[in-house]
């Protein structure tokens, strides 16, 4: 869509801006990989996604609990948005900054509000131990080897007649 | 985006075509248009979930990058301006609209919101490279061809033969972007040593991603949950992963190179969303390898066989002309 004019001169490489801006940019996307100790930023980062040892073993959910005492998993978008690493990570934080309980009372206003859950009546934060070789390899794999209960909050819905009231 | 027409010898020594290799100024020109229209349409994408985070207690604000000066979160006033003017320079800059102005606003705008999606807790590592290459087309003669400038002449230059000028910015966004996977197979072998190699450490990967999808009552891959039970395959693919990452380098060596690493990587992305259920967008469309290649070469020949069919057709205007080099 462009009309070149012919008079017009041609492009010439500024060569010092060019190598600085180059060496700049080279050095900044190669700094967090010198980084000590690692810490992962945006958009530069030290990419360590897949990259450690997995020791612990403990996941950490937030479960929706019928009237019959069955719990139900909570998607990501009762604990944040619709990306289940943030709200893996959101837990994960609140239960080590101590904020499980509030967390519990978030996910639960936002449970009373969605009518496919009025058959939860309670929210709890919990930590669950699994072995990630045996998951899915074992029949018993799914059942969690320990669980241990961070938060529990009863699910308040203003309406009349409200499920487990 | 194969051989380009033959032109004579570049008499330059061999380190200087390396740093500085010619190109004509629509290899740029469709680099813009690649960069900025896969940009503008994951920020159409991400609208739901900037959405979500704007309801974010403020509490969970953890800062990342440019934002870590701020102490609490923007406002979502603020935020939805960010997010409607970056719309509107990134459509500027798609077409090359006043580039020089257009491109580092968009640039800019397309930092802050990505970089604002990722100071909620979890850096997702899915934008870097398109924030990277946006960054560095910003500050390059982008819109010399196949622009609104170029046809309006506010270039100040012709955008025809071969020039350093169009060649070193290409060659640098190629470099980040192996640097990049280079950083992450330095990165695997760092914290886990050779146990990496190993293919526990990412069996052990997989089957968690997934436990964890399960457990957290979101989608997960039952390929990937499948191939958990026969660890046997894991080491092969350790082994393939680290030496693609690791050998990342070798394609700004030679263009034979970038193909094979480029398919590589490509299959590996593919095998990330197969087994994990994670998409990263900007490799899987192919536009974070672009700058590896002569992309000129696909709208030329598109503009050609659209001049063919239809000259006077509205996409045949739109496309590069014959003048463009």
């Amino acid at each position: 869509m462009n009309e070149p004019s012919p008079a017009a001169p041609v492009r010439e490489l500024r060569r010092l801006p060019a190598v600085l801006f180059s060496l700049a940019v080279i050095a900044a996307t190669l700094w967090p990989m010198f980084r000590d100790p690692p810490q992962d930023s945006f958009p530069l980062s030290n990419y360590p996604m897949f990259s450690t040892v997995r020791k612990t073993r403990w996941i950490h959910v937030v479960v929706g609990v019928d009237a019959d005492d069955l719990a139900w998993p909570m998607p990501p978008s009762k604990v944040g948005n619709l990306e289940v690493m943030q709200a893996a990570e959101t837990i994960r934080k609140a239960i080590r900054g101590k904020r499980a309980k509030e967390l519990c009372r978030h996910v639960a206003e936002r449970v009373a509000d969605d009518s496919r859950y009025d058959n939860i009546v309670r929210v709890e934060v919990q930590s669950l131990k699994f072995n990630p070789l045996t998951y899915f390899a074992e029949p018993d794999g799914r059942d969690p080897l320990g669980v241990k209960r961070r938060a529990s909050c009863v699910v308040e819905r203003s309406e009349k007649g409200a499920p487990g009231a | 985006m194969s051989a380009t027409p033959e032109r004579p010898a570049d008499p330059r020594p061999v380190w200087e075509r390396a740093l500085f290799p010619e190109a004509p100024a629509l290899r740029l020109a469709t680099l813009r248009v690649i960069v900025t229209g896969v940009a503008l349409a994951w920020l159409l994408a991400l609208s739901p979930l900037l959405y979500a985070n704007l309801g974010f207690p403020a509490a969970r604000f953890e800062p990342v990058g440019v934002l870590s000066v701020l102490a609490s979160p923007p406002g979502g006033a603020v935020m939805l301006l960010v997010y409607l003017a970056t719309l509107g320079v990134g459509a500027a800059a798609l077409v090359g609209h006043r580039y020089r102005v257009s491109g580092p606003l968009f640039a800019l705008g397309l930092l802050w919101l990505t970089t604002y999606r990722n100071s909620w807790g979890m850096v997702f590592h899915t934008e870097n490279l398109v924030v990277l290459h946006a960054l560095i087309l910003a500050v390059l003669p982008a819109s010399d061809a196949w622009s609104l400038d170029a046809r309006r002449e506010r270039t100040g230059v012709s955008a025809q033969g071969n020039s350093a000028a169009y060649g070193w910015g290409p060659r640098l966004m190629a470099t980040v972007g192996v640097l990049a996977y280079l950083i992450a197979g330095v990165a695997k072998l760092r914290n886990a040593g050779h146990a990496w190699l190993g293919g526990e450490v990412l069996l052990t990967h997989i089957a968690w991603d997934n436990l964890r999808k399960i457990e957290l009552g979101d989608m997960h891959s039952p390929i990937g949950a499948w191939l958990s039970t026969y660890p046997a395959v894991f080491p092969p693919l350790a082994w393939a992963s680290v030496a693609l990452e690791l050998g990342a380098p070798l394609a700004l060596l030679h263009r034979r190179l970038a193909w094979i690493w480029s398919i590589g990587m490509w299959s590996f992305h593919l095998g990330v969303v197969a087994i994990m259920a994670i998409v990263f967008p900007y490799p899987l469309c192919g536009a974070a390898f672009a700058p590896l290649f002569a992309v000129e070469e696909l709208p030329r020949r598109l503009a050609a066989r659209a001049r063919e069919r239809r000259p006077n057709s509205r996409l045949a205007r739109w496309l590069p002309n014959p003048d463009d080099s």
